[in-house]
C-alpha cells in the first residue's frame, strides 16, 4: 500500500533485516498547526502507521484523519527530491520554468552570493515568507531575519487571514495567543465564528476530546456562524448570522446584560480592568498632574486618586466608582465603565436585528442566558484553592474576526467575558496557559503576565518577539508591510497587494525587495486573488523556495529546494510557547519533541539546517547564534557561543538542556517523546493571583489612531477615525456596502476539517475523503435560496464579484447555511502539475478577494474575507 | 575607567556600520551610560531604535551583559574589574500568524 522512497543501500537493508525492526517512535504531528503528539510505527525503516501518543497531554492519544494521513505526504512520489534551477528567465502562469537539477553546493553558492550582495546594499531587501502550519520553522526564520538585518517577514495568508485580531487582542486581554472555554467547568459557551474543539488548529485533538466531554457533561453550546458547520453541527443551538456582523450581536448581548438585567461583576471590573479609570471629554484618561498616572474616583475618600496610589506610597484606595460623573484636574469626567454603559445603550437587540438578521428576541434570550449562567459572585474550590466560578465563555476566532472590522468584532465578543468576570477563572474563557511556573526541577520555562504602562497587562509569553502591549506608537514605516504605522497589526496585505508600489512610493520606502526566501508557503493561493500576488512576485528579481511539492508559487521561483516533511524533521519545541498549542485548563504541562522517523531521502534537507548553513556562508553565524540565544532564551552554560557553527540538532540539544537540565537532553527526549508535570490551580486560574488590569475601554486606540492618521492621511492613506474609537461598535465590511442588487449573496471561506488550507490538498487519502464529503469541494448554499434561483444540487455556477473576479464550482444545497451565505472550504482549486492529486479539485475562493488597503482593517490590517457575489449557472467545467 | 566591549548584532550592526566596538566609561559604569555613549556615537535615530522613552528600553530589544539577559538600565557593568561584554540585538516587529 505504501511505497517507500527511502534511499536503500545494501548496508541499511541488511541492518533492517538483521534487526527485524518494529518500533513505535514518539514525535509530533504537523498536518495542521495543532501539533498533536504522535507515535509512528516503523517496520524495517518504513513508517506504516501513525497514531496519537497517549502519554502526551497534547492530543491525549487522539489523532484526527489529517494526522493519520501524514504518511501519504511522506511517501508521495510527487515530492521535490533535488534542488532545481530555473533555466527559463521568463516567469508567469503557464510558463515552463525549464527546471534543471543542480547540487546543493551550486544552489547554496548562488543563494549566498545574492544574500551577501543585498546585505551589503541594504539588508531590508531580503523578504522572507514562511508557512504558518509548520511551527518548527518560526524561531529559525526569525533568527535568520534578525541576524541578517531585515524585518520583512510574514506568513502570508496564514497570518493575514488568521489571527491579526484574535491573537493581538487575546494577547492584550488574556496574555495568550487564543481563547478557549474552560471545558471542564464551563456550562454555557457561545462560539462566534470559531471551531475550537471541533476541527483543527490550536491544541486540536486535545480540545476535541475536552469539548466532547463537556457536551456529555451538559455544557450548553451555542454557535453563531453563517454555516452550520463542524462546531454548530454538534452544538445545542446554531444561530445563523449574516457574515461579518458578529460585533452587533455581541454588543446587543452586552447591552442586555448591563442595561436591561443590571448584571456585571463590579469587583472584577474595579480591580482587574480599567473600568474605574476616569475618562475626560477628549475620550482620554484624566491623569494625575504630578505622576501622569490615570486617575480613578475613590468613593470612600471622595476624590480622584491615581489607580496605583498604594504603589506610589499613598494610603490604600477605598471603593472605586464605576458609575457617576465627577470633576478631576479641572474637567468633568466619568469612569470608563459609565462611558461603556452609555455606549451600549445604543446597541439594543432591535438595533442589531437588521444588521445580523437574528431576531431581537433571540438576541435578548442569548444575553439573558449568558448573564444567568455566569453566576456572578459565586466561588468554587479546586484542588483546595477557593476560586471565582463563572461558567460562561464567549469565544471568537477567524470567522468573526477575519474582516475589515476585525478589532471591534473581537473586542465586542470578549467584552462579554469581562463584564461578568469570566476571564481566566474557573468555568470561564481561558487563554491558553498564560502563566507557567516552570518544571519543578529547573523552574523553567517560567512566565507570568505583569503590569505595564497605565497598569495594563503585558503578556509573559508571546509567539513572536514583539509584544502586543505595550507597543510603539505609530511612526513612519520602513518595513514593506508598514508595521510601524499599525502597531496593533501583524500580517500586512502590503506584502502582496495591488496598491503595494503606490503606497511604498507615497511613504518613500527607500528600498525594494530583491531576494525572497519562501519556506513552504504558497502565497499565490493563500492570500487573495492570484493575479495580484503574482504581479508582486514578478517584481522580485530572485526567489528561492523550500517546498515539499512544486506549487503555484515555486513555479515562479528561481531555485526550488527540497524540504523535509514534518515526519523527517527534528524540533525541540513543536508545542512551545504553551500559549499557542498546549490545551488550556487543568491537567499536565507537557513538552514534546519532533524527530526524524526515516533515514534521509534523496537530497531532501531540513530548512532549519540549511538556514544555519546559509548564515555561515553569508558571514552572520555570530548574529544568528545571538538571535537564537535571545529567541529561545538559552541560559548559560547552554548559550550558543560566538561565531561557532552549530548543527540544528545541537541547537535543539542546547535548548532542551537549558530548559530542563543536562539529564533531559535531546537523546532523552527522542527516547521518551514527552516530559510532563502537573499544572497548579494558581497557574490555570491565574487572574485573581496576578495584579494586572486589562482594558474594557481602549483609550490608547484613540491615541494610536490620532498618530497613525497624522502620518498616513497626508500621504493619501485614509484611516477612518471611527475604527479608532475607544469603545467598540459594529462597522460594515466592504461587502456590506455593495449597493448593486445583482450581487445578493455573501461568499466566504471556512477552514475545512478535512484539509488544512492548501497544505494538505495534495494528500491522496484526504483528497479521497474530501471527494466523499458533501461540502469540501463544493459551494455550500442555502437550499431555499438555491431553489428560488432555480438551482439544483450539483449544478455548476460561476461565482462573480463586482470587480469581475470569478470562480467556478458546483453548489451543494443545504439547510445548514444562512440564506445569504455561500461557504467554500479553503484553499482548493490548484492548477500546477507539481501537485497532480490536488490539481483541479475544489473551488479557489481566494481568487475573489481584492488585496489592498481598502479591503483591510485600518487598525490591524486584517484582510476582509467576505465578498458580495452573484451566481450564474454555467456548463460543467 | 571601565572597559566595556559592545557587540551590535543584526539590524543594529547594519545601522551602525560595525558589529564590535570598545567603550571606556567612568566608574561606576551602568548600562545606561553605555547606551548614552552609543547615542553620542551613532546619533538619536540609533537611540530611538533601542529606547521607548528616556526611562524604558524598547520591548523588542534584547540586551545581554556577559551572556545574562538584563532589562534594568541601572545594571552595573564591569563588576570586580572583570571584562564586560554587552550584546545588543533588535528583534523588531515581524509577522505573526
Amino acid at each position: 500500500m505504501v511505497q517507500a522512497f527511502e534511499q536503500k543501500t545494501p548496508e541499511t537493508e541488511r541492518a533492517h533485516e538483521a534487526n527485524g525492526e518494529d518500533r513505535w517512535i514518539p514525535s509530533a504531528c504537523s498536518m495542521c498547526y495543532g501539533t498533536c503528539s504522535i507515535l509512528a510505527h516503523r517496520v524495517n525503516g518504513v513508517v506504516t502507521k501513525i497514531e496519537g501518543n497517549p502519554a502526551s497531554e497534547i492530543g491525549k492519544g487522539r489523532l484526527c484523519a489529517k494526522g493519520i494521513s501524514g504518511i501519504m505526504t511522506l511517501y508521495d512520489p510527487n515530492r521535490v527530491n533535488v534542488p532545481l534551477r530555473r533555466t527559463n528567465p521568463k516567469k508567469g502562469v503557464g510558463v515552463d520554468p525549464g527546471w534543471k537539477e543542480i547540487t546543493w553546493d551550486e544552489a547554496l553558492d548562488e543563494i549566498a552570493a545574492r544574500l551577501r550582495k543585498v546585505r551589503a546594499e541594504d539588508p531590508r531587501k531580503l523578504f522572507l515568507q514562511r508557512t504558518t502550519t509548520n511551527t518548527t520553522i518560526g524561531p529559525i526564520c526569525h533568527a535568520f531575519c534578525h541576524a541578517f538585518g531585515t524585518m520583512n517577514q510574514w506568513v502570508a495568508g496564514g497570518g493575514l487571514h488568521c489571527g491579526n485580531g484574535a491573537h493581538l487582542i487575546s494577547g492584550i486581554m488574556h496574555a495568550s495567543w487564543s481563547i478557549v472555554p474552560d471545558f471542564e467547568h464551563c456550562q454555557y459557551a457561545v462560539y462566534f465564528g470559531a471551531s475550537k474543539g471541533h476541527a483543527a488548529g490550536h491544541a486540536s485533538c486535545s480540545n476535541m476530546g475536552l469539548a466532547a466531554d463537556a457536551r456529555v457533561r451538559g455544557m450548553k453550546m451555542v454557535v453563531v456562524d453563517p454555516m452550520c458547520n463542524f462546531a454548530a453541527a454538534k452544538a445545542n443551538e446554531w444561530v445563523p448570522i449574516r457574515v461579518g456582523t458578529d460585533a452587533a450581536l455581541a454588543l446587543a448581548m452586552a447591552h442586555v446584560l448591563v442595561n436591561e438585567l443590571g448584571i456585571w461583576d463590579a469587583p472584577y471590573l474595579a480591580s482587574k480592568t480599567n473600568a474605574p479609570y476616569l475618562i475626560g471629554p477628549d475620550k482620554l484618561y484624566v491623569r494625575d498632574a504630578e505622576t501622569q498616572e490615570p486617575l480613578v474616583w475613590d468613593a470612600t475618600a471622595g476624590r480622584a486618586r491615581p489607580y496605583n496610589a498604594e504603589k506610589l506610597g499613598q494610603e490604600p484606595l477605598g471603593e472605586l466608582a464605576l458609575e457617576g460623573e465627577y470633576e478631576a484636574q479641572g474637567v468633568r469626567c466619568r469612569p470608563a465603565f459609565a462611558c461603556l454603559k452609555e455606549h451600549l445603550a445604543r446597541h439594543t437587540p432591535e438595533w442589531a436585528e437588521p444588521i445580523t438578521t437574528i431576531p431581537a428576541a433571540t438576541i435578548r434570550r442569548l444575553g439573558q442566558e449568558f448573564g444567568r449562567e455566569a453566576r456572578v459572585g459565586s466561588t468554587i474550590v479546586i484542588d483546595g484553592v477557593r476560586l471565582p466560578y463563572r461558567p460562561v465563555a464567549a469565544i471568537a476566532f477567524r470567522g468573526s474576526e477575519g474582516h475589515r472590522n476585525a478589532v471591534y468584532n473581537f473586542l465586542a465578543i470578549d467584552l462579554l467575558n469581562h463584564l461578568v468576570g469570566a476571564a481566566d477563572v474557573v468555568g470561564g474563557c481561558l487563554g491558553f496557559n498564560p502563566v507557567c511556573h516552570g518544571h519543578p526541577e529547573t523552574k523553567r520555562p517560567a512566565y507570568v503576565p505583569y503590569a505595564g504602562p497605565d497598569g495594563l497587562m503585558v503578556t509573559g509569553s508571546w509567539m513572536v518577539p514583539h509584544l502586543p502591549y505595550p507597543f510603539e506608537y505609530p511612526r513612519m514605516p520602513k518595513s514593506m508591510g508598514f508595521n510601524e504605522l499599525f502597531p496593533l497589526g501583524m500580517s500586512s496585505p502590503l506584502m502582496a497587494s495591488a496598491d503595494q508600489e503606490e503606497r511604498w512610493q507615497r511613504f518613500d520606502l527607500p528600498y525594494r525587495p530583491e531576494v525572497m526566501i519562501n519556506i513552504g508557503c504558497n502565497s499565490v493561493m493563500s492570500v487573495g486573488n492570484s493575479e495580484t500576488v503574482i504581479n508582486t512576485l514578478l517584481r522580485i528579481p530572485f526567489i528561492v523556495s523550500f517546498d515539499l511539492f512544486r506549487t503555484e508559487l515555486s513555479d515562479l521561483a528561481d531555485i526550488v529546494l527540497p524540504d523535509m516533511s514534518y515526519l523527517e524533521q527534528l524540533d525541540s519545541k513543536p508545542n512551545y510557547p504553551f500559549i499557542f498549542n498546549l490545551p488550556g485548563g487543568m491537567g499536565d504541562w507537557c513538552w514534546a519533541v519532533r524527530q526524524p522517523l526515516i533515514e534521509p531521502v534523496a537530497e531532501r534537507r531540513q530548512m532549519n539546517q540549511v538556514l544555519l548553513e546559509l548564515a555561515e556562508r553569508v558571514g552572520i553565524s555570530e548574529d544568528i547564534n545571538m538571535a537564537l540565544n535571545a529567541l529561545l532564551k538559552l541560559q548559560p552554560p547552554f548559550t550558543l557561543k560566538g561565531s561557532q557553527q552549530y548543527s540544528f540538532a545541537e541547537v535543539c540539544d542546547q535548548h532542551l538542556k537549558s530548559n530542563f537540565g543536562p539529564r533531559h537532553d535531546l537523546a532523552w527526549f527522542k527516547e521518551h517523546g514527552v516530559l510532563s508535570w502537573p499544572k497548579k490551580p494558581q497557574e490555570v486560574y491565574w487572574r485573581p493571583f496576578v495584579e494586572v488590569r486589562v482594558p474594557i475601554y481602549w483609550e490608547y486606540l484613540k491615541r494610536v489612531g490620532d498618530q497613525a492618521r497624522a502620518l498616513a492621511e497626508p500621504r493619501g492613506l485614509h484611516l477612518p477615525e471611527e475604527f479608532y474609537d475607544p469603545l467598540p461598535t459594529w462597522l460594515p465590511c466592504p461587502g456590506h456596502e455593495c449597493s448593486d442588487e445583482q450581487f445578493d449573496l455573501y461568499g466566504f471561506y471556512y477552514r475545512d476539517t478535512i484539509h488544512t488550507n492548501s497544505l494538505t490538498q495534495e494528500n491522496a487519502w484526504l483528497d479521497e475523503t474530501a471527494q466523499l464529503d458533501p461540502n469540501s469541494y463544493y459551494i455550500a448554499m442555502n437550499a431555499e435560496t438555491g431553489k428560488k434561483k432555480g438551482l439544483h444540487d450539483g449544478d455548476w455556477v460561476w461565482m462573480e464579484t463586482v470587480k469581475g473576479r470569478r470562480v467556478r464550482g458546483r453548489v451543494h444545497l443545504t439547510q445548514g447555511m444562512h440564506p445569504e451565505g455561500l461557504g467554500i472550504g479553503g484553499c482548493a482549486g490548484h492548477w500546477t502539475d507539481g501537485m497532480p492529486v490536488a490539481r483541479g479539485k475544489g473551488v479557489f475562493f481566494n481568487q475573489l478577494l481584492e488585496i489592498d488597503m481598502d479591503h483591510a482593517s485600518p487598525v490591524n490590517l486584517n484582510l476582509d474575507l467576505c465578498v458580495k457575489v452573484r451566481l450564474r449557472r454555467c456548463e460543467e467545467a | 575607567m571601565a572597559l566595556v566591549t559592545i557587540k551590535l548584532f543584526g539590524m543594529l550592526g547594519a545601522m551602525a556600520g560595525t558589529r564590535d566596538l570598545q567603550l571606556e566609561l567612568a566608574e561606576p559604569a551602568h548600562l545606561r551610560d553605555a547606551l548614552d555613549a552609543l547615542e553620542a556615537r551613532f546619533g538619536p535615530e540609533f537611540r530611538q531604535r533601542i529606547m521607548r522613552n528616556p526611562r524604558a528600553l524598547q520591548t523588542y530589544l534584547r540586551i545581554f551583559v556577559n551572556e545574562t539577559e538584563v532589562t534594568d538600565l541601572d545594571t552595573v557593568l564591569q563588576i570586580n574589574g572583570l571584562p564586560t561584554e554587552v550584546s545588543l540585538m533588535l528583534l523588531p516587529a515581524a509577522e505573526g500568524g
